[in-house]
């Protein structure tokens, strides 16, 4: 067939589509962030009032409670290897970082960036009484708040509501995608009350899909969309109204997100630094294509999970750790290539460490302090923290007890970093760490 | 006052197909043509009565098949056995409840699709909601169906007997650990829910009354692998509390029953059932009387929800199409109107994607409702909720390198095989002009009237259309509409 419209049903949906009417880009724009400033809009990640110039958050989520003292490994400490019978690493295999503490020998990638100075490990890290649920400990991480249950925003979600990059509080226009989760949901970390984070499995799935045969004109899908949800909206004080409103808004957000993500996607495709093909990596990678894309994005939030390692963790541990740096190490590779490394700040964090001692099955159950980790090229690398003593007077129920508040290292990365106030965000100070 | 006095119709607000249809949406998961022109017919206390008093109506779905629970014989067995065997007998345990939590998610929205008695099945998702636990930390699955069977039974009776009965629920008791509150080591975790999100909310009660209820619930358990409550007495302290300014040697029961007489109770659960059915932030003026009509009613909830679903509120501007869909409403609703067919376990994963993922609530809060079901991500979603069951249709990019769980819930949606009944639902002899397709169409699906603009647009749309695939299309858009949203 040399139809360029292969049938009549597409022919004829498409024309529906075409007649649909041309919509008056103004109208949505007016209520977005670059409708503010088209120089904004051009300028992608370089210039966001409120805002660092530049810097950008990486959040690397492990899921499951990821073991602690096999990741950051106290090779001098006699404790370690009496607990840790089947499952201590090798004190000869350890990559030493100075006389108590080496990294696992599967993050050798990672070792390489705290050679050269842009690796942080701060130890130690946790919350006055530790919680061992995976729900509730991760959910005290992505709120900030240990003790309430009934917190509905992130502390990334209430840092964009605070120091919203480039929108005034009080207006309605807004960068819908100052944070991006890449996955389907969206992280408690994230949420925002002013709904300034997207959440999206992959660029290709994050748009509204036409029926069979109309997808084919991505422009007139478009108009089609935005005539569907283009509210005028009249009196704000009818309720019916207003809801009609801010649904018809959010489509927009949506509407303009999706085009962006997937304009930047298409542009960065040609964008082919070494990643393995793990599922981490691929996330890294499709961030740093948005980086390089000039996303107007603040925030990514990745995650791996699997470190629930309560039986036969050996094997499974050394794998997640492998996958774990050696996207790591792609990441910050892929963005030195760009030149962003500087840009950027990695934070990794896992809801909770694992006990000390080793269980009967081979495994670790769910413990309490545990090591963080933060990278990029303006992180002033090194150890931050001695390693918690391991002596039995020392533990909590049998688990490592922390010196470092989670928040303090929060309120480093708002402050130092993201260039705002934590006290509003985490609701109390927080002594700051000297890692950035 | 009179927020609650019984709706007049009136010339300029008469009871019409209208109200009829916004009573069947906000009761239940919204009426078919022929149920709202049945609703009409009757009047607006019969319908009432019809949809409060479902015991009446004949309805009977056999249970979902469940794992047989495990006795103390074979709990000993298991005990006894290598620690290789055991993993495995434990492995094979949790997979056997894992895939009955999903067939029960399935026979839970089947039920809600199906049912004669919209109220019981709306009032089951509103108390799920409300004692919400989650089968992410509730792994055994009779318990999560007996909990649903149990808040199904008492959905509209007293708010007393389901706060005691949930106090003594192993589900719950799993959930918030009670099961580990004993008298050497009581656990608050239940005490301090049961206040706050349970009866009275924040701000009513002390740190001290924690403790002290959190006593009065010691030896409140149940015993492993079996489904029944069980008081342990030793565990219980029976030592004189002091709650809410009263001493005593108080149980569990008479905590609640302390707790039912604070005036905050009656004023939180009436504004929480006032904001699910009719509208959000009601006044003070109004939450006050809801409270003294509940306390009336001493916490019957029939007698006081027929008098909410004959109030001049309920049928009120702040309440006419001002909610926003819940995920279920939208998804069930939807498989109603366009007679679907299509796999249940499927359609409780789009549920999830949309942001209700049923017998999985994000918390003991259970979910966050109203304006906060929407996102980019979840709007874009619910429109591509329409192509999916429309066409089977859905964006995104080969399953292969998504993460397993992603993997899986995909391919349940590949799968899925939706088939729908446009064909007869729009007659072929109907579909030969625009208009009448347009007509029926937004009035089976918004149950209302589009404004004039939008609606000469879409009769534009259905003119470019073959007649054969006019339903599908008109269909398609609407759903793609804000207007969709909203009931």
């Amino acid at each position: 067939m040399n139809e360029p419209i292969q049938t009549r049903r597409e022919f004829l949906r498409s024309g529906l589509l075409f007649l649909a009417g041309s919509v008056t880009a103004p109208f949505f724009l007016t209520r977005t962030v670059w409708a503010l400033d088209q120089k904004l809009a051009n300028a992608g990640t370089r210039s966001i009032p409120g805002m660092p110039d530049d810097h950008i958050l990486v959040v690397i989520q492990l899921g499951g409670g990821n073991d602690g003292l096999n990741t950051v490994v106290p090779h001098a400490m006699d404790e370690y290897a009496r607990a840790r019978t089947t499952l201590r690493v090798a004190k000869d295999s350890v990559l030493k970082l100075n006389d108590v503490i080496g990294l696992h020998p599967n993050l050798a990638k990672l070792k390489s960036l705290y050679d050269a100075g842009n690796l942080a490990v701060i130890q130690g890290v946790g919350y006055p009484n530790p919680d061992r649920s995976h729900f509730r400990s991760m959910d005290i991480w992505h709120t900030a708040d240990p003790s309430s249950r009934t917190v509905t925003y992130g502390w990334l979600g209430r840092y964009l509501d605070n120091a919203c990059p480039g929108c005034d509080p009080k207006s309605k226009r807004v960068n819908p995608m100052a944070g991006l989760n890449i996955g389907g949901w969206m992280p408690v970390a994230l949420k925002s009350e002013r709904g300034l984070s997207i959440a999206l499995d992959n660029p290709e799935s994050f748009r509204w899909m036409p029926l069979a045969g109309n997808d084919r004109d991505r422009k007139q899908t478009e108009e089609t969309f935005e005539k569907l949800n283009r509210v005028v909206a009249k009196n704000l004080k009818d309720p019916q109204v207003a809801r009609m409103d801010f649904l018809s808004r959010v489509a927009m957000n949506a509407q303009l997100s999706s085009d962006r993500v997937r304009e930047i996607a298409d542009k960065a495709k040609g964008n082919q630094s070494a990643y393995p093909t793990t599922g981490l990596a691929r996330q890294l990678q499709q961030v740093a294509r948005f980086i390089a894309g000039g996303m107007p994005t603040r925030l990514y939030y990745v995650s791996m999970g699997g470190f629930d390692t309560h039986a036969n963790q050996r094997g499974q541990h050394e794998r997640l750790l492998t996958e774990f740096a050696e996207a790591g190490e792609a990441f910050y590779k892929d963005l030195q290539g760009q030149g962003n490394a500087g840009k950027v700040l990695v934070l990794t964090f896992s809801e909770f460490g694992r006990r000390v001692a080793e269980n009967a099955s081979g495994g670790t159950d769910h413990g309490a302090a545990a090591p963080m980790f933060v990278f990029g090229g303006k992180v002033k690398g090194g150890i931050y923290g001695e390693h918690p003593r391991l002596d039995a007077g020392s533990l909590d129920r049998g688990d490592v007890k922390f010196h470092t508040d989670f928040r303090q290292v929060y309120a480093t990365v708002l402050e130092n970093w993201l260039g705002a106030k934590s006290q509003p965000i985490l609701g109390a100070e927080f002594g700051k760490l000297k890692f950035v | 006052m009179g927020a609650l006095t019984a709706f007049q119709p009136s010339a300029s607000r008469p009871w019409d197909r209208r109200l009829a249809a916004h009573l069947l949406n906000r009761t239940g998961f919204g009426g078919l043509p022929d149920h709202i022109d049945q609703a009409v017919k009757w009047g607006l206390e019969p319908t009432v009565d019809h949809l409060v008093d479902f015991e009446k109506i004949e309805e009977s779905f056999p249970a979902p098949k469940l794992p047989d629970p495990i006795d103390r014989e074979e709990l000993r067995t298991m005990r006894d056995l290598p620690e290789q065997e055991r993993q495995m007998k434990r492995q094979e345990l949790f997979r056997s409840h894992r895939e009955a939590i999903e067939e029960m998610r399935g026979w839970w929205i089947r039920r809600m699709l199906a049912t004669k008695r919209p109220l019981q099945e709306k009032l089951t998702l509103f108390w799920h909601g409300h004692f919400a636990t989650s089968a992410n930390d509730v792994k055994n699955s009779r318990h999560m169906f007996f909990q649903n069977e149990f808040l199904r039974k008492h959905c509209l009776g007293n708010f007393r007997d389901l706060v005691l009965g949930i106090a003594r629920d192993p589900a719950m008791l799993e959930y918030l650990d009670n099961n580990t509150n004993r008298k050497q080591s009581p656990n608050e975790n239940f005490a301090r829910e049961l206040m706050e999100l349970f009866t009275m909310g924040l701000g009513h009660y002390t740190e001290q009354d924690v403790q002290e209820a959190a006593r009065a619930f010691t030896g409140w358990t149940f015993r492993p692998g079996s489904d029944d409550f069980l008081f342990i007495a030793h565990q219980h302290d029976s030592g004189s509390k002091e709650f809410l300014g009263q001493t005593g040697n108080f149980d569990g029961a008479d905590v609640v029953d302390i707790i039912l007489k604070q005036p905050a109770t009656a004023e939180f659960i009436g504004k929480k059932l006032f904001e699910f059915f009719v509208h959000e932030n009601p006044g003070p003026e109004v939450v006050t009387e809801i409270a003294a009509t509940l306390r009336s009613h001493d916490y019957e909830l029939k007698p006081f929800l027929r008098q909410l679903f004959t109030s001049r509120l309920f049928y009120s501007a702040p309440a006419y199409r001002t909610q926003i869909k819940s995920p279920a409403q939208l998804a069930i609703g939807a498989c109603r109107q366009l007679g679907m067919k299509i796999n249940e376990r499927a359609l409780a994963v789009a549920m999830r994607g949309l942001g209700q993922d049923l017998l999985f609530p994000p918390n003991v809060k259970g979910w966050d409702v109203g304006e906060a079901w929407i996102n980019t991500n979840t709007l874009l979603m619910r429109y591509n909720l329409a192509g999916f069951l429309l066409e089977g249709r859905l964006p995104g990019g080969p399953i292969a390198n998504k993460p397993g769980r992603e993997q899986r819930a995909r391919r349940l949606l590949e799968r899925a095989a939706p088939v729908h009944q446009l064909d007869q639902i729009v007659p072929a002899e109907m579909r030969t002009e625009p208009a009448p397709v347009v007509d029926l169409l937004v009035w089976r699906l918004l149950q209302t009237k589009l404004d004039a603009k939008a609606h000469a647009w879409l009769v534009e749309q259905a003119t470019f259309v073959p007649a054969k695939e006019r339903a599908v299309v008109v269909a398609h858009l609407i759903m793609s509409m804000p207007d969709y949203q909203l009931c």
